[in-house]
């Protein structure tokens, strides 16, 4: 029984030990290049749970473990002036909220589409890597430079030249655009299901030929 | 045996220390419950469940004491009044087998939940559909990760684990090329765009995103109230040169990017990822409902196993109450999200998950035996009597 007993006061030690050390390594291993995600644009981290309430739970499930609900916010970067737009019929604009500079609402309801702008410090991790992300969160295989270029619509605002892109997969469709301001890039980005986002497709790019300066 | 020893071994024994111990183990019960409102499920069953002792912090000195067992000693006291029980109890083996089955089993039963709360690790794996991923996030717990990109074919990632994050504290490994000073700390924060014309003070970040964004610290929340966003300004230096100074957030989903004498990093504060010697792949998640209805019928997700050092690659669907056990971790579907093209598996690695499976065998096998050994006794007895 001293055994049992002694053995137990040294497991409860080694417990409290361990768990006391690992605060203080610093641990270091390699990976190979392909399992970590290139930076990207307005990216949840790879292999985090959406955003906005994305993520829900099967009615009667048992909630996840820690942390879980914790919402992830995309990166941002200095801004100078501002980016501003002239909003098409039927759309609504919300205040920027945590890192967005604005979310537009198109419809009501539940059919109701969202838009996010957010800026990111350079060239916002590349417009291959964040098109390929937006691909393969469709469910579609990613591009090369040369599909790339093919696929996207140069188009003239006041603002300057905004690169656009529609990504259509099997059931959802992304419209998105994208503007550089010197210190940062700009993201417009429209995400939800293929028609819906079809019919939003001409006053989506009305939005990005409206684009300005708020100098 | 020894007298005191014996003595020892009956007080241990004894039928007033087990209702001591269920007592205060109901005791425990209802206070982690009454808790749940201020500390979260997990946060409360950490306090009162996952250690030995429940602490609490000395008025005015901000020193934590011990001041109440918690379910951990409770429950090496159970094993321990149980098994002093067995050895105690007189009587031959052959009589008294179905008795050490059931105590067998009970010791099993509080030993595979005390191995559960010790050494059990939850984690998730979150992937879209297309996607392959041979990482698990634990979403308690953090890592600044400083990653160098400068071989060609492995990237070399440094993990330093955020808890240990203390303001004015460095942390350093020699083999790491750059030292990060925690300049702020925060457990858990607000992150908003800085607008141009604002009047705030400067960013103590002067290099990546912090310059363009306000901190506002929050008091710590329960995962229930939406988690925390752990948050700092580090300092990096190189030989006691300083880099500049970023922000870091769990509110921050991109690497920032630092350059130093012709390497490239990415600095990033993530859950902390356990990496695995196998992948998956999402090829299809489904979410059925009753027709005419919105209401679930099925949440599956069918992946795509691969363990190249086993030769494996195989498909498995994992549904609800359907896990994939595979070496040493359950995959349970647990969430899903963005229009039903990402699955969240619950990821669990418990190496007393068998226990209470032997436990109830035992217990069973045990009354089982018992009930026998009563009716034998009972047949004599009549047929003495007959």
């Amino acid at each position: 029984m001293a055994k049992i007993l002694s053995g137990s006061a040294v497991l409860a030690g080694a417990v409290l030990c361990l768990s006391a050390c690992s605060d203080k390594d610093v641990e270091i291993y390699r990976i190979a290049k392909t399992a970590e995600a290139p930076p990207a644009a307005e990216a949840l981290p790879a292999g985090h749970p959406p955003m906005d309430g994305g993520a829900q739970m099967p009615d009667g499930h048992p909630p996840l473990g820690a942390g879980g609900g914790a919402a992830a916010m995309p990166g941002a970067a200095p801004v100078s002036g501002g980016l501003r737009w002239k909003l098409p019929a039927g759309w609504t604009e919300k205040a920027g909220a945590g890192m967005r500079a604005a979310t537009f609402l198109v419809g009501e309801g539940e059919s109701q589409l969202e838009a996010s702008v957010i800026s990111l410090g350079g060239i916002g991790g590349g417009m291959l890597p964040n098109v390929n992300r937006w691909r393969r969160q469709i469910g579609l295989p990613p591009i090369d430079e040369e599909a790339l270029k093919r696929d996207t619509l140069k188009l003239v605002s006041p603002a300057g030249p905004v690169l656009m892109f529609d990504i259509p997969g099997p059931k959802q469709r992304i419209l998105a655009g994208s503007i550089r301001d010197g210190e940062a890039t700009w993201f417009i980005k429209m995400w939800g299901p293929k028609d819906p986002i079809g019919n939003a497709k001409k006053d989506f790019r009305r939005l990005l030929e409206s684009l300005h300066w708020n100098k | 045996m020894k007298k005191t020893t014996r003595k020892a071994l009956s007080l241990l024994a004894s039928m007033h220390l087990t209702v001591a111990l269920l007592v205060v183990l109901m005791l425990l019960v209802v206070l982690c419950t009454l808790h749940q409102v201020e500390l979260g499920t997990y946060g409360s069953v950490l306090k009162y469940m996952r250690g030995f002792f429940v602490y609490a912090a000395l008025p005015g000195l901000g020193v934590r004491v011990p001041v109440f067992p918690a379910g951990g000693l409770v429950g090496l006291g159970l094993i321990a009044n149980l098994l002093a029980v067995l050895f105690s109890a007189p009587g031959a083996f052959r009589q008294r087998a179905g008795f050490w089955l059931i105590h067998t089993g009970l010791v099993l039963l509080v030993l595979g939940e005390f191995m559960t709360g010790m050494f059990s690790v939850e984690t998730q794996m979150t992937v879209e559909e297309g996607q392959t991923v041979n990482y698990t996030e634990n979403r308690g717990r953090e890592e600044l990760v400083l990653i160098d990109h400068s071989l060609p074919e492995f990237d070399e990632v440094y993990s330093m684990d955020a808890a240990a994050m203390r303001e004015g504290r460095t942390i350093s490994h020699p083999r790491m090329p750059l030292d990060f000073k925690v300049i702020a700390h925060y457990p858990n924060a607000k992150l908003e765009r800085r607008p141009p014309d604002s009047k705030l003070p400067p960013s103590k970040a002067n290099r990546g995103v912090g310059p363009g964004v306000t901190v506002w610290p929050l008091a710590p929340a329960a995962e229930e109230q939406g988690g925390n966003q752990r948050t700092a300004y580090v300092e990096a230096t190189a030989g006691g040169k300083p880099l500049g100074t970023w922000l870091v957030s769990a509110a921050l989903a991109q690497p920032q990017h630092i350059d130093h004498a012709g390497g490239h990093y990415s600095l990033l504060l993530r859950p902390k990822r356990h990496y695995l010697p196998y992948s998956i792949t999402l090829k299809d998640f489904r979410h059925d409902v009753y027709p005419g209805t919105s209401i679930p019928k099925n949440f599956a997700s069918l992946i795509q196993l691969r363990h190249p050092q086993r030769g494996e690659d195989r498909e498995v669907l994992i549904y609800m109450n359907h896990p994939l056990r595979y070496a040493g971790k359950a995959f349970f579907q647990a969430s899903y999200g963005k229009g039903d093209t990402l699955s969240v598996l619950q990821v669990v690695e418990n190496p007393g998950w068998l226990l209470p499976y032997v436990s109830f065998l035992l217990v069973t096998l045990g009354l089982l035996f018992q009930f026998a050994i009563q009716m034998r006794a009972f047949s004599k007895i009549e047929g003495g009597a007959g």
